[in-house]
């Protein structure tokens, strides 16, 4: 019986010291809730959501600066969306594998984007039609868009266990009032878009570090 | 229902026991399917390893490999079967038990 207890005592510190290896902590137990956030979490390991997130970021910049022609600046979003489907097949599959995940992890998927679709229903609609509403005489819109993007930003950070998707939550929210601030007050910084542009130079670089440290890390699989 | 023996020892599962099939079996237990490299990354073990410890898992019908191709890349996906994902609860429940009955 001993024996046996040794050897599950050196399993469980073998799968912690891995998960120790990979950034995680290190309990003493076979945690399998944390082996499936681990699982689940492992596309955020890559940096490549973080470029992703800093091509969406960038072409929001370009939509801004250029005005008039914005329409045809916004067919550009299609770009980080290819680029991360790109990305996920061409990079992270070859390195990482493919698996499918539980139903139960399905469903939280499904719920955050129904928290992301109301947050962003509710964002269009005070753009368009609650400006006028007499609720802005008492508060800012300002700080009503500050929350929802803080609330957006924090549901997928929660849903997916993006944990680094906390710090860029209140990195989006302050480039969005550093945006407002400017725009309402322009200094020596006369365009308001340099405040994402701030942001998206942040994600990429980000990104960038993480990609290849990715890269370095993990081989192909035909290499192995 | 956790398995005791005539000698009131608790029957751990020798097959699970051993410390990869224990991951491999871990990490298909959180997942619903998984293929071979996927397998690889995140228990650690290499290509050899892993082959070997999942022929022993089929044999005894705790996982499903399902071979097939993605475009002309071959493309092995593993499953654990219901007898693996019983077999799996049956001994973490028993292990529990067995840590829970250790007087330290």
């Amino acid at each position: 019986m001993f024996i046996i207890a040794a050897d599950m005592f050196a399993v469980q510190t073998e799968l912690h010291h891995n998960m120790a290896k990979e950034g995680n902590t290190m309990e003493q137990k076979l945690n399998l809730k944390q082996l499936e956030k681990n699982t689940v979490a492992g596309i955020f390991q890559t940096g490549l959501v973080e470029i992703e997130m800093g091509l969406i970021f960038i072409v929001s910049t370009l939509a801004m600066l250029f005005d008039d022609i914005r329409y045809y600046i916004d067919i550009l979003y299609i770009g980080p969306a290819i680029f991360i489907i790109l990305a996920i097949k061409y990079i992270y599959e070859p390195r990482m594998g493919v698996a499918r995940f539980t139903k139960k992890r399905v469903r939280k998927r499904m719920s955050l984007m129904i928290t992301v679709t109301v947050f962003l229903v509710v964002m269009v609609s005070l753009r368009f039609f609650g400006i006028s509403s007499p609720l802005f005489e008492f508060i800012n819109p300002r700080w009503i868009i500050s929350g929802i993007i803080l609330s957006i930003c924090i549901a997928i950070a929660y849903f997916l266990t993006f944990d680094r998707m906390y710090f860029y939550a209140f990195l989006i929210t302050g480039a969005f009032n550093l945006s407002e601030e400017i725009r309402e007050n322009p200094g020596i910084i006369s365009e308001n878009a340099y405040a994402y542009l701030l942001v998206a130079i942040v994600l990429l670089v980000i990104g960038s570090i993480y990609l290849f440290r990715f890269l370095k890390k993990y081989p192909t699989s035909e290499t192995i | 229902m956790v398995n005791i023996n005539q000698k009131n020892q608790i029957d751990i599962d020798k097959l699970i026991h051993e410390p990869a099939r224990l991951k491999i079996l871990a990490q298909l237990y959180v997942v619903e399917s998984a293929d071979f490299v996927f397998l690889m990354r995140q228990t650690g073990l290499t290509q050899g390893n892993v082959s070997t410890h999942l022929n022993k898992l089929e044999l005894a019908h705790y996982v499903k490999i399902e071979k097939g191709y993605l475009g002309k890349r071959p493309r092995t996906m593993i499953s654990l079967s219901k007898t693996g994902r019983e077999a799996f609860t049956l001994y973490v429940k028993s292990m529990q038990q067995m840590f829970d009955a250790l007087i330290v």
